[in-house]
């Protein structure tokens, strides 16, 4: 058998940055600041890299695949406009930093499996401050100001949203609460989140949050009247939502038919589908094409740029390098042998897939469209940051099994 | 057409050549190691299927051999098997479960068939040693050896 070479992707990795800030250093009239940025973004996946491989830290594989999306994502933003992009690779630096800590913080604490209370707790603070003194971008009002930096709490939210579910669903904590027993809780804390997210008028977080919820009573739950019950308000609920909300209706209208208002209503989701179907197989070119005409290109609609400008062959590469991901994930949900950490590894990987069906299905006029981050290739600090943070977490639970063997061969 | 836009044409082939070739090496990579996955699980399968209702008439003995590394293992002083074949290990589902830190989760398997009683390892981290020495696959058992294992001793008996 030939012996895994596991350089070989590295390489590539390598040569696709190496190629793609020369091309935007031409584009950019030859500014060396970008060779600088490009180079410390290669520099630091290959230190991630090689950090993970040489102290055994898990899943070699998780880290490499969401490097080759960040370069892609990267490479689109540069392309689209180089601040935006420079201020991604310094989230991105701040992302793998948080990696680490995140990894290290999950690995050395073993009682995560006991804090349900503090996890509904913190979830519901974040949506009160979030109340209080947030700020509306786009119709939803889901960001905080600190300082210079604003950020999404309920990305967070999402990360303690599945920590919570999986403290009842790996029976650690099967204690009632105040007489109601945790399966009604998990339902319970479940609609007061989706509540607040409606004053917020965060409709594509609710949209993952519900169905994370829904997944993971299809996986663990044993009363299967449960799963239906909440199918069926699910449906209760859009149905009222689509009868009164007139935000609804419009979104729902024009995955319908774009054509009817498309040079209004219509207007973003026809200009993503015509940059679709412009890149043909091979895509335009890096800068050949016009994602300018796409509102949101940057974070929501950068999928659609891809395609144009890498081809359909690109945009499927992104889909498969996705595929790529939840399978790893999803193996190390499968591998672990502690309760909750599957159920973490499940409703993590959960999230990351469900984000991404969401926003590629929603950009191909495949389901109605909801604005959510693509992970690791939108622009979006919060969402680049939670992204890795939920990976350090699938990593660490992946090193607990890696390790266990090494610790047994210490004798 | 600038040179830019030419340069940048042609690279969309070279781009996208990449990543399918890193989709190909990760996938290679991945392909390995679900294959040294399964040659391991096949492995841990030693006893031939079939024997579940065929050797049930055949007993022997573990004894358990105390020793200072034992430390405070929960352990019988000696375990009766069955013919049929047991399992010895950490987990919960082995026949024989002996919680202890250098024991695998499935250690090593113990049966009888035509006539013999047989020792398998069933790919343990530390080995299963059979009178002080390292057995690979399968050895026969004889009333009397040692099978030592993750720092544990059983004294093997033949029951009449």
């Amino acid at each position: 058998m030939k012996r895994a070479n596991y350089r070989l992707p590295a390489y590539l990795l390598v040569l696709m940055n190496v190629l793609g800030f020369l091309l935007v250093f031409m584009a950019n009239d030859y500014q060396l600041n970008v060779l600088y940025v490009g180079l410390g973004m290669m520099c630091l996946f290959l230190l991630i890299y090689s950090i993970l491989v040489v102290c055994r830290m898990g899943d070699k594989f998780l880290v490499l695949i969401a490097s080759m999306l960040m370069t892609i994502g990267v490479l689109m933003l540069c392309r689209l406009d180089i601040v935006t992009g420079a201020r991604q690779i310094v989230w991105i630096g701040i992302g793998g930093i948080v990696f680490f800590a995140t990894y290290t913080i999950y690995y050395n604490i073993r009682f995560w499996h006991k804090m349900w209370f503090l996890y509904a707790a913190l979830g519901v603070a974040l949506f009160v401050i979030t109340l209080a003194f947030g700020k509306t971008v786009n119709g939803s009002k889901n960001w905080i100001d600190i300082g210079p930096i604003a950020f999404q709490p309920s990305e967070i939210t999402k990360i303690l949203y599945v920590m919570f579910l999986s403290c009842h669903y790996s029976k650690s904590w099967e204690k009632p609460f105040l007489r109601v027993s945790p399966m009604y809780m998990t339902g319970i804390v479940t609609y007061v989140y989706i509540l607040f997210l409606m004053l917020q008028r965060d409709w594509g977080t609710i949209l993952v949050i519900f169905s994370i919820f829904i997944f993971m009573i299809y996986i663990y739950e044993e009363k299967k009247w449960f799963l239906w019950a909440n199918v069926g308000a699910a449906t209760v609920v859009a149905l009222i939502g689509y009868k009164f909300l007139y935000h609804i209706q419009v979104r729902v209208g024009v995955w319908l038919d774009p054509w009817a208002d498309v040079s209004n209503k219509g207007y973003q989701i026809a200009q993503s589908l015509f940059a679709i179907a412009s890149g043909g197989y091979f895509g335009r070119g890096l800068g050949n094409g016009s994602p300018h005409y796409i509102p949101e290109v940057h974070t929501d609609f950068i999928f659609s740029a891809i395609c144009e400008e890498m081809g359909v062959f690109g945009g499927a590469a992104v889909i498969i390098l996705f595929f790529l991901l939840f399978y790893r994930c999803f193996k190390v949900a499968l591998n672990a042998e502690n309760q909750y950490n599957k159920a973490v590894g499940a409703g993590l990987t959960l999230m990351f897939a469900l984000q991404t069906f969401i926003i590629i299905g929603g950009v191909t006029k495949f389901i109605p469209l909801t604005g959510i981050t693509l992970p690791f290739v939108s622009y979006g600090g919060t969402s680049i940051v939670v992204s890795f943070a939920s990976l350090g977490i699938i990593q660490a639970i992946s090193a607990f099994e890696d390790r266990k063997g090494a610790e047994e061969f210490e004798q | 057409m600038s040179a830019y836009s030419i340069i940048s044409s042609l690279l969309s082939y070279v781009f996208t050549t990449i990543i399918y070739l890193f989709i190909f090496s990760v996938i290679a990579l991945i392909y390995m190691d679900i294959k040294k996955m399964g040659k391991k699980e096949k492995d841990e399968q030693l006893a031939p299927s079939g024997l579940k209702d065929k050797n049930t008439d055949h007993y022997a003995i573990l004894k358990t051999v105390k020793n200072k590394k034992m430390g405070d293992v929960k352990i019988k002083a000696a375990y009766r098997i069955n013919g049929k074949g047991v399992i010895i290990g950490r987990s919960k589902d082995c026949d024989i479960c002996i919680n202890h830190k250098f024991v695998s989760v499935e250690h090593f398997q113990v049966w009888y068939d035509e006539g013999c009683w047989y020792l398998g390892d069933m790919g343990s981290k530390n080995g299963t040693y059979l009178n002080g020495t390292r057995i690979k696959k399968v050895k026969v058992l004889q009333s009397g050896d040692s099978i030592a294992f993750g720092g544990l001793e059983f004294i093997f008996r033949e029951e009449d």
